[in-house]
């Protein structure tokens, strides 16, 4: 082939408009045709959104850098035309916007949840495509992929603590949404998609579960080692440190079921 | 405004934000404004359509849309020389996500150099066509001018291309 041509092969695949940007300024685009479209439905969501959802500094730095329509984005469901602006530009702007290990590992709880909660949401409107429910539960599986390597990270650096907080928080969060899962009607349309959604939650509570006892078993033994000599103060403070931790669980697991209830939010996850 | 109307402009979004990116990318080679560009492109579309005006062959006319838009970029800034405008530009800069993309960016440049002895339209057309793989007669129907006319004008700016290329 002439070597002009090759040349202008070569700029013709490398030069991309960024999926992120094409996302955003789709975004932009919507809001402009609504400044000129007042119809009710993008009325109400923005206001039920205003009553509930807690603004917090990585949802305000997306919107600042994306503008109204990544405010709005916030309630897109899959299939939403800002569907993509939500979880491909706010999500990522938020994420740089927690900074320590632990905040980011918390940040892959909520959405892992938010990805769950978005599924109970969707399956009572209408049906989900096979497809949809591929896209769905490969986006969970991601951030459940990150919480777990998170955690490993932090088993290595010896954080046993950092490692169980975020590994119970994430079974509490994949517990409460089965349940909803469960207790959702589906109805004969969305029967199979909703099954397997919970199928895939479920192994992953058993996945986190077994984490988790292999954390707990870490922790004792670690403590034994420490305190050596003193081993009757150390086995009653670790005893003292497991019951607190179950306290705690069973207060966050009760939290997060309670709240779980509670129609349109869910307590573990933050918007 | 119907639904039927936003999906269908929305569907055109998907579809042509890509291209009509690319093309002004290589007019004004910089990616920022060709981000914008893209947005200001589809806002005229939207525009149209909510006037109740009809876009037969819509992507034909994102195109003519995007290079009008250029045409009056071009009339605002003043005259500056393509080296200028690399410099200044962000077209060389690594892409966002951090990869060095370094035989495109010396492609690039090469491809710039060249571009530099020709005139605006006759980068213009050479851009629509092997950049943007359209046919004559496609090209011909965004510029306003003949089937005949457009094949004329990329044959000679091809060669003219050719020239400054070899050197």
């Amino acid at each position: 082939m002439d070597p002009l041509f090759e040349k202008f092969n070569i700029l013709k695949k490398k030069i991309k408009l960024d999926a992120d940007k094409k996302a955003l300024i789709k975004g932009r685009l919507l809001q402009y045709m609504d400044a000129f479209d007042f119809s009710p439905t993008s009325g109400n969501r923005i206001a039920r959104f205003f009553r509930f959802a807690p603004v917090y500094a990585g949802v305000l730095a997306a919107v600042i850098a994306g503008g109204g329509a990544s405010f709005a984005a916030q309630l897109a469901l899959p299939g939403d035309a800002l569907y993509p602006v939500k979880v491909g530009f706010n999500e990522k702007i938020s994420a740089a916007f927690h900074f320590s290990p632990e905040a980011k590992a918390n940040y892959e709880v909520d959405l892992a949840a938010r990805r769950l909660e978005e599924v109970t949401q969707l399956a009572s409107q209408r049906k989900i495509s096979g497809e949809e429910k591929n896209d769905i539960e490969s986006r969970f599986q991601s951030h459940a992929e990150k919480i777990k390597s998170k955690i490993q990270e932090f088993e290595h650096k010896g954080n046993i603590r950092a490692a169980d907080t975020i590994a119970s928080r994430f079974e509490a969060s994949l517990k409460a949404h089965e349940k909803k899962l469960g207790e959702i009607n589906v109805g004969d349309e969305n029967e199979s998609e909703v099954a397997e959604i919970k199928v895939g939650v479920r192994s992953e509570i058993g996945n986190i579960m077994s984490v988790r006892a292999g954390l707990r078993s870490k922790s004792v033994s670690s403590s034994f080692i420490e305190s050596g000599d003193r081993e009757v103060g150390a086995s009653t403070s670790v005893k003292g440190k497991a019951d607190e931790k179950n306290k705690q669980d069973d207060d966050r697991r009760d939290g997060a079921i309670k709240s779980g209830d509670r129609e349109g939010t869910t307590a573990t996850s933050t918007y | 405004m119907s639904n039927t109307q936003k999906k269908k402009f929305l569907e055109a979004y998907d579809a042509y934000a890509d291209a009509i990116y690319r093309y002004c990318f290589f007019r004004v080679f910089s990616r920022a404004r060709a981000e914008e560009l893209v947005q200001e492109t589809f806002m005229k579309i939207w525009q149209y359509i909510r006037d109740g005006k009809k876009v037969d062959n819509m992507r034909a006319f994102a195109y003519r849309i995007a290079t009008n838009l250029i045409i009056d970029d071009s009339r605002k800034k003043k005259e500056q020389s393509l080296d200028a405008a690399l410099e200044e530009s962000d077209a060389l800069e690594p892409s966002y996500d951090g990869r060095r993309e370094i035989e495109t960016q010396a492609t690039l440049k090469e491809i710039m150099r060249a571009m530099e002895y020709l005139e605006e339209d006759e980068r213009r057309i050479l851009t629509l066509r092997y950049i943007e793989d359209l046919d004559p007669k496609d090209i011909a129907e965004i510029l306003g001018i003949s089937a005949n006319s457009a094949s004329v004008q990329i044959n000679r700016a091809l060669g003219k291309l050719k020239k400054h290329f070899k050197n």
